[in-house]
């Protein structure tokens, strides 16, 4: 029994620490490291609760589709596009505070129902283990007397699929990489029609996603030899 | 069954994480480090990058990792579900099809948006 409680106290302050790296970070690359950190401490935590299960999906869901989510937003979004995390804008602050005591009380009214009424439900350890194990009683328990949260759960699901349709439309999709490429067409040797070979230390030093053109307002394309200078249309164009 | 048949997980994780201290460490203190600039850059004997550096991309791969975590749950709701299958009976089997077929109606739904297809 000792040594759980002392295993317990283990992951939950690596995990506590973690999450205050999440918060405390200035590179959000660091930052979503930091959560992985946390969110396998708290599977571990599962794990030492006999909640096997729930650590497994914690470990696919949480660290392996959520922190692809994370990543792919810090993949997406210019750096600098980025809002500013330690800017310190009162309001901002007293939202955030809010919401994590309102977090905090909700997590800590679970605790103290549960602490004060007993267990929930007729699941004892001799029943789980009766039954075969933690995934047949889920199972057995989700399939039955939790009809209607299961079904809300796939209709949460169907809203998501058609939110995440709507926030990345297709047609927009296509108006934005026209922008993109105009932006971002980007001539490694000369511009279109100059002949004088420029030298590469002389091009201006890209200002991460602020790239002027050297030559004029003209576009620049990106070729590698002489006959795909001439007629190329910009990049990615040609594939479609 | 108990916590000590988890015994082994955390003996090679306290083995992984020593093993690669160690090495790093050992490593830091014994290599010779003289960098000059043209060490230091990304790459040694090639062309400077003009690109920036944080390329963006389509959006495209944004909706593909979000369809995948949709999907991803719903997978994870199965798992009991298959595992209870002879407990549950028909009962849980309609429960399952109708779990399955609201998502089935988003699948045919971004299908049908071409969401799907990769231009």
């Amino acid at each position: 029994m000792a040594i759980e409680v002392l295993i317990f106290y283990l992951l939950a302050g690596v995990a506590i620490a973690a999450a205050a790296g999440v918060v405390l970070a200035r590179n959000p690359v660091h930052s979503a490291v930091s959560l992985v950190l946390s969110f396998i401490n708290v599977a571990a935590i599962y794990v030492v609760l006999r909640a096997e299960f729930l650590a497994v999906a914690q470990i696919i869901v949480y660290t392996g589709a959520i922190i692809v989510l994370v990543l792919f937003v810090l993949m997406l979004v210019q750096q600098q596009d980025l809002p500013e995390f330690h800017g310190g804008r009162p309001l901002r602050r007293a939202v955030g505070f809010l919401l994590g005591l309102a977090l905090l009380a909700e997590v800590a009214a679970a605790i103290l129902t549960r602490s004060l009424r007993g267990a929930p439900g007729s699941w004892t350890p001799e029943a789980v283990a009766a039954v075969g194990g933690n995934i047949q009683a889920i199972g057995r328990e989700l399939y039955s007397a939790y009809m209607l949260p299961i079904q809300a759960t796939a209709l949460l699901l169907l809203a998501a699929t058609i939110g995440a349709l709507f926030l990345a439309r297709p047609e927009l999709v296509e108006e934005r990489l026209a922008v993109a490429r105009r932006l971002f067409t980007i001539s490694l040797a000369h511009p279109r029609g100059v002949d004088t070979l420029q030298p590469v230390a002389e091009l201006p030093a890209p200002q991460d996603g602020q790239l002027k053109p050297a030559g004029g307002d003209r576009s620049l394309v990106m070729a590698r030899t002489a006959e795909e200078f001439t007629e190329q249309p910009a990049w990615g164009e040609s594939r479609r | 069954m108990s916590l000590a048949s988890y015994a082994v997980i955390g003996l090679l994780l306290i083995t992984a994480t020593i093993m690669g201290t160690t090495l790093l460490l050992v490593g830091r203190f014994v290599r010779p480090s003289r960098p000059t600039p043209a060490k230091l850059q990304p790459y040694e004997s090639g062309v400077p990058d003009v690109n920036p550096p944080r390329a963006r991309f389509t959006p495209r791969f944004y909706l593909v990792a979000l369809l995948f975590v949709i999907f991803d749950v719903e997978a994870i709701f199965l798992y009991p579900w298959a595992v209870a299958f002879d407990a549950l009976a028909l009962y849980g089997y309609v429960q399952a099809a109708l779990f399955v077929g609201l998502l089935l109606v988003g699948l045919l739904y971004e299908w049908k948006k071409g969401a799907l297809e990769w231009v």
